[in-house]
């Protein structure tokens, strides 16, 4: 294996560059000075500078050729999506986590170092920067899991996250050499030509190829029935850090899945709807079942989370342009609600305790009435109710099914939504309900609030006028290859 | 379409008159929900301001309909006061709303018992009484955006967003049993509603498979040939979603628990408004959009209204709340109207109209009297009342003009609906109408006895000091009466405005119905065999 050094157009990753050095400046700061507050500032201006630089590059050409990393529409939408997320959770764990405990020197510059995985991850057009940026993205992940170093489910959590992770780790590397294996390249575009001439999707190494990958692919983003970290992760993580892993991880890793059947293996795909459409049915609905019987918030949200994978799977099932479009959607859409539902549930926090349980939320309505509204709107946005972005985001996928004629799968999902109605919205119910022991209100920095507010005008205003949003991701489609 | 011969022209020669001028339509809309906004945000001191207000825009928007009613054009049978934007270009979806005889009284009637209601529960909401009323003006809104919108996904969005303030109503000043009742509403009304959002979906392809043209508007899908073999599937997905909350009967179950845990006020809403949704939604959507499904069908339908129409009225004469009583009641009278619909003739489709504004009026001002009887016994048990004539003569007089009106005695509103299905259900078939005729007595008995034993059955030995109707009481319950006297003696105004509208939907369906016959004339000739035998036919 050959690998040359790629002449790579250093104005491209210009936007990674900067987040890289931020994100280093940002550990130096913490080391020398130890001040939280300029390592917060540095991080959020790295993130800050980085999305001004790929807003320049919207609607350019796309560069590929010969080079590693991808800088398209369709890349420069995700990247700026993941920036998005990294400042919202920056903003959202502002207060939080000096309250439960968490080294914030090491933490914001963590994040930095997990979304510039995502970035490069999104971007890449090789398996072997595919490994190394889900690696970069995993590890930065293990340790912000486990961040909040005196509570041990904080923890165990990383721990679980970390085992699981590195095993499936291991699948995602043999995976890749059995398409190196079978087509003698690593770089998505050779693979393509390798493939494209072979009759009935390749030969058989490059399915156990594809089934070993998406196993550690399946594994990142939660898919049944690799989803099995995904409750005790999400619940043990510091809880803006659950939204982070829940929204920006998994997106990456979709990203990546659409990016890889689109491109390298559009030819083996035709053999794999099968297989998408019973992980995508096992997702929804397992996830929903299971989250029905939560009575721990965080855990409800994380089943809950798993169904929402089922949803974008729709998608990859149906595997079109107006699939993509779906796809792209309600990716966007989940990461807003993602970020809104466990914002609000940080912001719901008394003091350095949580509120886990159901119970806690009885009638919370009357001390916290914004963070009630804004988690109100993002649970029926969750559910899928008209006049929320979530609709419009199922509305997509489920007509990307009818149009692709997997009805029998739109079927599925709504009935599916219909199951979620119980859990979404007997949390919302609660939160109103007159509360039988007194509950004292505490305050909630400003900062947080303005962020969880944002976000939830922001579901309403994308669930009444979707059509901006739309024209952007019809022009990142565009940019990937016609199917 | 233009291959299809103009289907539109049910809904062609859309008219404009003076006050057409203003987006009255929207306004109707957008005024409560203006009105609830207000409610919620600002930190109103004390219960008085939050309910007036709440007050003065129900009955603005009263005011508003009533001149919408003064500027309807009664001669024309297409829709009014159209109004039309872009909303999501991307799909075509378009917020679409106009007006014709059909929703006309549907809103009219929607804006009349919102302040009704509100009247009705001015005493009675102990607890954070600016939330009540602020959804009750949202789920007005919701309620008169269904009887508006001319959008398949407009109409979808209001069908669904619309549970949401009943849900809360329930949810949150409803009976000991309320987290069981909306559990139960949503996943009921939501599940069905959702399957007919994978029919939209599909019909919305196959429009744009034989078109082109991508789009909500049903005026235009009207005009879909659906293919033979998605025609069972997507009609049963309309039809469910319409029959859950009609509630027809096998789908009823939801409504008497709904209704018993329901707030007084909030219940006049359950039992009228929110069920002639359903009733309205097959005459404005499957008929028009499914006119074989509905009519090769509709010996079966019909079989379930007629099946639900005794249904509703045995289990009501065992029942012990009173509450639940009237939910069967309506269980009952909801399959007469479905019967009406789904006879396909003239009679059949006025009077289901008129019977649905007519129950919501004799149901609503009944419920608004168990709801003050309420207040004084704290009981919806009628073995706890007996003798209530004695005490409050004043209540007991309206009680049994209500309940006259539900029984349909002529002269009240009831029998003018009742009497004009009937008509349309001998016109099809005998036995249906013998057999609805029969449940007339089925219908006097119940509701009599309830009344009997309310009012003049074996007191229980504590003593009570009930106090009469107060004069907001009296006022509350006079004004629905009036119009109740007013439908009985006088249906004209309702009738010649409905006739157009009606006329032309028969028409629709019928012509539709031979279009199809031409185009496939070979095709199952059982279900040509039964088509015939239901043959439409107008006055």
């Amino acid at each position: 294996m050959d690998i040359a050094f790629p002449a790579v157009n250093l104005k491209g990753v210009l936007p990674q560059l900067v987040v890289t050095s931020f994100a280093v400046a940002g550990l130096l700061v913490d080391a020398f000075y130890r001040s939280t507050r300029m390592v917060f500032a540095i991080s959020l201006l790295g993130l800050v500078l980085a999305l001004l630089l790929f807003l320049s590059n919207w609607g350019k050409d796309g560069v590929y050729e010969g080079a590693l990393l991808a800088v398209d529409n369709y890349t420069v939408f995700f990247n700026i999506l993941f920036l998005l997320i990294a400042v919202a959770t920056m903003l959202l764990s502002l207060h939080y986590i000096d309250l439960t405990g968490v080294d914030s020197g090491k933490y914001y510059p963590l994040i930095l170092f997990a979304t510039l995985g995502m970035m490069l991850l999104v971007s890449s057009m090789d398996l072997l920067l595919m490994f190394l940026s889900i690696e970069l993205l995993s590890v930065s992940m293990y340790i912000l899991v486990g961040s909040q170093r005196e509570r041990w489910v904080s923890n165990e959590a990383a721990m679980k996250y970390l085992l699981m992770g590195a095993f499936a780790s291991a699948f995602l590397l043999f995976g890749i050499s059995l398409v190196f294996g079978a087509t003698g390249s690593t770089s998505f575009i050779k693979i393509e030509s390798a493939l494209g001439g072979l009759a009935g999707g390749g030969p058989f190494l490059i399915h156990i190829g594809i089934a070993m990958m998406l196993v550690g692919l399946g594994f990142k983003i939660a898919m049944v029935p690799f989803h099995m970290w995904a409750p005790d992760v999400y619940d043990g993580a510091p809880t803006p850090i659950t939204g982070f892993l829940s929204t920006g991880s998994k997106i990456a890793v979709f990203a990546l899945i659409l990016r890889l059947l689109m491109n390298p293996f559009s030819v083996p795909y035709s053999q794999w709807v099968v297989a998408f459409w019973v992980f995508a049915v096992l997702s929804m609905t397992l996830g929903n079942v299971a989250a029905l019987l939560q009575r721990n918030v965080k855990r409800m949200l994380a089943y809950s989370s798993i169904a929402h994978a089922g949803y974008i799977l729709i998608a990859v099932v149906a595997m079109d342009g107006r699939a993509m479009e779906a796809a792209l959607l309600y990716m966007t859409v989940y990461a807003i609600m993602g970020l809104t539902a466990f914002g609000c549930i940080a912001l719901l926090a008394k003091g350095e305790e949580e509120r886990f349980s159901i119970e806690d939320y009885t009638g919370l309505a009357y001390n916290y009435p914004l963070q009630a509204v804004v988690l109100s709107v993002c649970l029926l946005s969750l559910a899928g109710i008209p006049l929320t972005a979530g609709f419009i985001g199922k509305f997509y996928l489920f007509s990307a099914a009818v149009k692709s004629g997997f009805i029998g799968l739109a079927v599925i999902g709504v009935l599916n939504s219909a199951i979620s109605l119980y859990y979404y919205l007997g949390l919302m119910l609660r939160m109103y309900a007159m509360p039988t022991v007194a509950v004292e209100g505490m305050g909630h920095p400003l900062v947080g609030k303005l962020a969880v507010a944002l976000l939830g005008i922001l579901i309403l205003v994308l669930g009444i006028y979707p059509s901006p949003l739309l024209g952007v991701i019809k022009e990142a489609v565009a940019a990937l290859p016609a199917i | 379409m233009s291959a299809l011969g103009g289907p539109g022209e049910l809904l062609k020669g859309a008219t404009t008159m003076d006050i057409s001028q203003w987006p009255i339509l929207s306004m109707l809309i957008f005024l409560p929900v203006a009105g609830a906004g207000l409610l919620f945000l600002i930190p109103w001191r004390g219960d008085f301001l939050p309910k007036a207000l709440a007050l003065v825009v129900a009955g603005l928007n009263l005011l508003l309909s009533l001149a919408l009613f003064r500027a309807f054009d009664p001669s024309s049978s297409g829709m009014q006061f159209v109004e039309k934007a872009r909303w999501i270009p991307e799909i075509g979806a378009s917020y679409y709303l106009g007006i014709d005889g059909i929703s006309l009284f549907m809103v009219l009637i929607t804006t009349f018992m919102v302040p009704m209601a509100l009247l009705s529960s001015w005493e009675q909401v102990e607890r954070r009484p600016k939330m009540f009323y602020g959804f009750m003006l949202l789920l007005e809104a919701g309620l008169i955006g269904i009887f508006l919108a001319l959008d398949l996904l407009l109409f979808y969005v209001f069908w669904e967003v619309m549970l949401l303030p009943m849900y809360f109503l329930i949810g949150l000043w409803g009976g000991a049993e309320r987290r069981y009742a909306t559990i139960k509403l949503i996943i009921y009304t939501m599940g069905g509603s959702l399957l007919m959002l994978v029919a939209i979906l599909v019909l919305y392809f196959i429009h744009q498979g034989q078109t082109g043209e991508y789009t909500f508007d049903i005026t235009r899908l009207y005009g879909t040939t659906i293919p033979p073999q998605a025609l069972l599937p997507m009609g049963l997905a309309f039809f469910a979603a319409f029959a859950v909350k009609s509630p027809l009967f096998p789908f009823h179950t939801w409504l008497p628990d709904a209704h018993a845990e329901a707030p007084i006020s909030g219940a006049v809403d359950i039992t009228g408004l929110l069920i002639k949704t359903g009733a309205y939604a097959f005459l404005r959507f499957l008929l028009p959009l499914f006119p074989e499904f509905s009519i090769s069908y509709a010996p079966m339908i019909v079989m379930l209204a007629l099946i639900a129409n005794i249904y509703g009225a045995v289990v009501a004469t065992a029942q012990q709340d009173l509450k639940r009583l009237i939910a069967y009641s309506s269980v009952s009278h909801v399959g007469l109207v479905i019967l009406g619909i789904f006879v396909f003739n003239l009679q059949g489709v006025e009077g289901a109209i008129l019977m649905m504004v007519s129950i919501v009026l004799a149901s609503g001002g009944l419920f608004m009297g168990v709801g003050m009887l309420y207040k004084r016994s704290r009981s919806k048990d009628i073995s706890q009342m007996g003798g209530v004539w004695r005490d409050m003569p004043l209540l007991g007089g309206f009680f049994m003009f209500f309940t006259l009106a539900s029984v349909g005695i002529p002269g009240l509103s009831n029998f003018v609906g009742e009497f004009l299905i009937f008509l349309g259900a001998f016109r099809a078939n005998t036995f249906y109408g013998v057999l609805a005729a029969f449940v007339m007595v089925l219908t006097a008995v119940y509701l009599l006895w309830m009344f009997w034993r309310v009012m003049f059955g074996p007191s229980p030995a504590v003593a009570r000091a009930w106090q009469d109707l107060s004069i907001g009481e009296t006022v509350t319950l006079t004004i629905p009466a009036i119009v109740i006297l007013l439908m009985g003696v006088y249906p004209k105004i309702f009738l010649d405005r409905i006739e157009p509208s009606a006329k032309g939907l028969l028409g629709h369906v019928e012509k539709k119905l031979v279009q199809r016959e031409d185009l496939r004339a070979g095709y199952k000739s059982s279900t040509g065999e039964k088509v015939h035998g239901h043959r439409l036919s107008s006055r």
